[in-house]
């Protein structure tokens, strides 16, 4: 314990004196100024140069280190990315040279790594498109065998009946031969200022070029880019913006069960597109289906930071609401049993009292040795990958754990039963799901956390 | 030769007639169509005003009566390719009578197909789209190519032989019809006033199209069956759809022409030019697809049914015991096996027999491409609920403008237009007696041989 102390008292002083130093640094009042092109072409770097200069003498300062920020966004998401970062040189110019990838306007912000009070500075640069970005091989490359072959096909199919279209022309001509005494006179076919053959041919040349015309304009690839003056829908894949419209339904054909008239509900509403249609969870937004009714209702009428849009009692109404929740609980059952679930209590075996009083008796015994640092590791290997800070409970430190919760405080020290923290664990609690979903945690883990609130959850 | 000339005289007076007279029936049907496109046209400027919501399309289930109207009436275009220029092709001299409705059927039945698409399409304006930013990838570009193609190369297919017949209309109704009508046959008559340079310029250029549009058309109907096939959706993934679909256009194509040719026998008195044995062939040819559309289905059913891999058995359960059963098991029976059942009993070998089994094929087939559009949509991707699909009111009503408009071009066509291939029909007669002369005169040479050897 007392090396601890002392680590930590020479890591707090380090800290302090570099702060410190920092300080000194700064004083020196530094400014930057950027330039970059008027435009930028897709897929070819771009140089942006930032100069850094002492804001008193405009001297060139050497050595300092710019961080270049993009905008971006992916999945409703805005913010910045990190393009890179850049030294400044003798004459206090650093230049970093990214490329973009998407056609439109991009804001680069500047700003000195080790001078945040120094005013960041942006500069804006339309990417125009260039020539095309990606030229994808086919998948089995066959020696001879190509993209060529089709307007090959079409040009000679075309040729062919052109040349029996020609074949009109010259009948149109009606050139008589001696031995044509039968054939009527030219007199008497009575000709026409519009000659049919010639515009027909015409026309079938013009067809044909402009078919040709098509397929060879066409891009080499299936990537999307936009050409100018489509409006095409705006979806992208990475770094522009990405509307979101949820996942309508057909028919939202409600039968009056409310399990299944959820489960419609959370597709037409949108809620499977970042949930998973089983309300399992996806990479874009973690399961619902421990959520609680009052818990959904606050999410859902207020929405999330984050992406997690907020629905109006015309969006979705109570009563919508309540069947959600009803198909939330079936899949929060469908999603615990997927899990092997034999090491921990069940919810269902015996009434909820009994089981807390007799899975709580053995911690009992070593309740006083328990602390914190103990409990955390528990925390950090289950918990705090949600209980982050996202709201709800906060499992990341001390004070948080004991403090916060959904409703109330999660711990009360000293009251396993009361404590909503252990009913989620061992599974008890009466509203909600138990935690973590899916999978329980270990016995051993259960009878430590058990006996750190039994033990009054001591720091 | 008395006989030949009475029969020819017959021939032009029959085809002469309907561009000479004009009853009070036809008004009223061209004026029947005519309302039904109107009202067509209503429903569309309701749907392009308001939205592909009007329909009964949605995300899920995003295609339905549309494009089914659009396979059904590429796939009947495929009558002229067939009749015409196989048979041509073949030599099968009986084609004559047919071949001028069969090569109309197609470039209509194609003009009619092709609007579907538009129809289909919730924004219009964005067709010019296609041309400027096409990318050949995309099957859409396929089906442009391979539809502008095989018109293009219909309408010359139509027009070639027509050219004579044209002329010969300029000739004989002189005088005996309006000035615009006159004037059309003057101008597309093309000066023809056959000789023997025109003659063979023409027998040319119809030989080189004869050949050339059999490709062409086996290219769009396999293009239209990729539109699916090329889809990664269980029900269509198939190598077997573009023969499938070429099958199954043959086939509708055959029954569309049996059912229009028994219509202008009748309204036109063709029966002396268009006779049983006309439809009996056309019957068995018919027959005949039937069994190859068969064999068909079986080999895609059963070697998917066989393996069964995912997804196919949501597939097999829509289609054979579920939504779309009924469906199915008419197509099957009705459109298949009852019709080549039908060829093979004596009673129903009669025109009204051989119309009542093209109509069933017509039927089958609309329903069969029908249930191939929206059961492969119908399964789902994700673990979602199946939709359903039912086509509204405005798909209904565009549906019958789109017969109505087809049914229109054809009665137009054979007001103003020859009907038969006179000059064809003409030629191929006094080849096959010039034929039998010469036949019978080797026959008369063998006999004196004979005689002179005993």
């Amino acid at each position: 314990m007392r090396t601890t102390v002392r680590t930590l008292a020479v890591t707090l002083f380090f800290a302090a004196a570099v702060t410190a130093m920092a300080g000194i640094a700064s004083a020196e009042d530094l400014i930057i100024e950027v330039a970059a092109p008027d435009e930028g072409i897709l897929g070819e770097p771009v140089e942006i140069a930032a100069t850094v200069r002492d804001a008193d003498t405009g001297e060139p300062i050497e050595g300092a280190e710019v961080v270049y920020y993009g905008d971006a966004s992916f999945a409703g998401v805005i913010g910045e990315v990190e393009l890179g970062r850049a030294e400044s040189n003798v004459i206090g110019v650093a230049t970093l040279q990214p490329t973009f990838s998407v056609s439109r306007l991009h804001t680069i912000r500047v700003e000195l790594l080790e001078h945040p009070e120094a005013e960041p500075k942006s500069v804006s640069i339309p990417i125009r498109l260039g020539s095309q970005l990606i030229t994808s091989e086919a998948g089995v490359s066959i020696p001879g065998l190509g993209s060529w072959i089709v307007p090959f096909v079409i040009l000679s199919a075309w040729t062919i009946m052109i040349t029996a279209a020609v074949g009109m022309v010259v009948i149109a001509r009606g050139k008589a031969e001696p031995g044509d005494a039968n054939a009527a006179p030219l007199e008497s076919a009575g000709s026409s200022r519009f000659n049919v053959a010639v515009i027909a041919t015409g026309l079938m040349g013009f067809i044909a070029i402009g078919l040709l015309a098509l397929l060879l304009r066409g891009p080499e690839t299936h990537s999307n880019l936009n050409p100018e003056g489509y409006d095409r829908t705006a979806v992208a894949y990475l770094e522009a913006s990405y509307l979101y419209a949820g996942l309508g339904h057909a028919e939202e054909s409600l039968s009056g069960d409310a399990i299944a008239d959820g489960r419609v509900l959370f597709m037409s509403a949108g809620c499977a597109s970042c949930h998973g249609v089983n309300a399992q969870g996806t990479a874009a937004a973690r399961s619902p289906a421990f959520a609680t009714r009052d818990w959904l209702d606050s999410v859902t009428r207020s929405g999330q930071p984050g992406g997690m849009p907020a629905y109006s009692e015309s969006d979705l109404s109570n009563g919508q609401l309540d069947a959600i929740h009803a198909f939330l609980l079936e899949a929060r059952d469908r999603l615990s049993g997927e899990a092997p679930t034999t090491a921990a209590p069940t919810t269902t075996a015996a009434p909820a009292t009994e089981e807390t009083s007799d899975t709580s008796q053995p911690p009992d015994e070593s309740a006083a040795a328990v602390g914190f640092d103990q409990v955390l590791p528990i925390f950090e290997a289950n918990c705090t990958g949600c209980h982050g800070g996202a709201g709800g409970w906060t499992a990341t430190d001390y004070d948080s754990a004991v403090t916060t919760g959904a409703s109330g405080s999660a711990v009360v020290p000293g009251d396993v039963n009361a404590s909503v923290l252990a009913q989620r664990v061992l599974g008890t609690q009466t509203t909600g799901g138990m935690m973590p979903p899916g999978q329980a945690l270990a016995q051993e883990d259960i009878d430590t956390i058990l006996a750190w609130i039994e033990g009054g959850a001591n720091k | 030769m008395d006989s030949m000339s009475r029969w020819q005289a017959d021939l032009e007076e029959t085809t002469l007639e309907p561009a000479r007279t004009t009853t009070r029936g036809y008004y009223m049907l061209v004026g029947g169509l005519l309302a039904v496109i109107a009202w067509a046209l209503y429903a569309y400027y309701v749907q392009v005003t308001e939205g592909l919501v009007v329909t009964g399309m949605r995300d899920r289930i995003s295609w339905g009566l549309y494009i089914t109207l659009f396979v059904f009436f590429i796939g009947i275009s495929h009558a002229g390719t067939l009749i015409s220029a196989i048979l041509r092709v073949s030599n099968a001299t009986w084609r004559t009578p047919v071949t001028r409705m069969a090569e109309f059927i197609t470039a209509v039945a194609l003009m009619t197909g092709a609007l579907f698409v538009v129809v289909d399409l919730g924004r219009p304006d964005r067709l010019f789209f296609v041309l400027i930013h096409g990318r050949w990838q995309s099957p859409i570009v396929w089906d442009v190519t391979a539809i502008t193609t095989y018109l293009t190369a219909s309408l010359v297919y139509l027009y070639l032989p027509m050219i004579p017949d044209l002329a010969f209309f300029r000739d004989r109704l002189r005088g005996q019809v309006a000035g615009w009508k006159h004037y059309i046959y003057r101008v597309l008559a093309i000066n023809w006033r056959g000789t023997g340079a025109q003659k063979r310029q023409l027998h040319t250029s119809i030989t080189i199209m004869m050949i050339v549009i059999i490709p062409i058309a086996v290219s769009v109907h396999t293009v239209v069956s990729w539109i699916f096939a090329m889809t990664l959706r269980e029900a269509w993934n198939s190598a077997i759809f573009g023969f499938f679909f070429v099958a199954g256009a043959i086939f509708s194509g055959i029954a569309t022409l049996i059912i229009m040719m028994a219509i202008l026998r009748r309204v036109y008195r063709l029966e002396k030019l268009v006779t049983l044995r006309h439809f009996q062939y056309l019957a068995y040819l018919m027959a005949a697809m039937a069994a190859v559309m068969l064999y068909a289905n079986i080999s895609e059913y059963v070697t998917a049914g066989f393996k069964l891999e995912e997804g196919a058995e949501f597939v097999f359960r829509q289609l054979f015991v579920d939504e779309f059963a009924p469906y199915f098991w008419f197509y099957l029976i009705g459109g298949l096996i009852i019709p080549i059942g039908m060829m093979f009993i004596r009673p129903f070998r009669t025109v009204t027999g051989i119309v009542v089994a093209a109509i069933l094929v017509d039927l089958a087939m609309f329903v069969e491409r029908y249930f191939i559009v929206v059961t492969g949509l119908r399964a789902p991707l994700l673990s979602y609920e199946p939709a359903n699909y039912a086509p509204s009111w405005v798909e209904w009503s565009i549906t019958a403008g789109g017969f109505a408009f087809f049914a229109l071009l054809v009665t137009l066509f054979v007001k103003v237009f020859p009907i038969m291939a006179v000059y064809e029909m003409v030629e191929e007669r006094e080849e096959t007696a010039a034929k039998l002369e010469v036949d019978m005169a080797e026959h008369e040479a063998d006999r004196l041989a004979r005689e002179v050897e005993q």
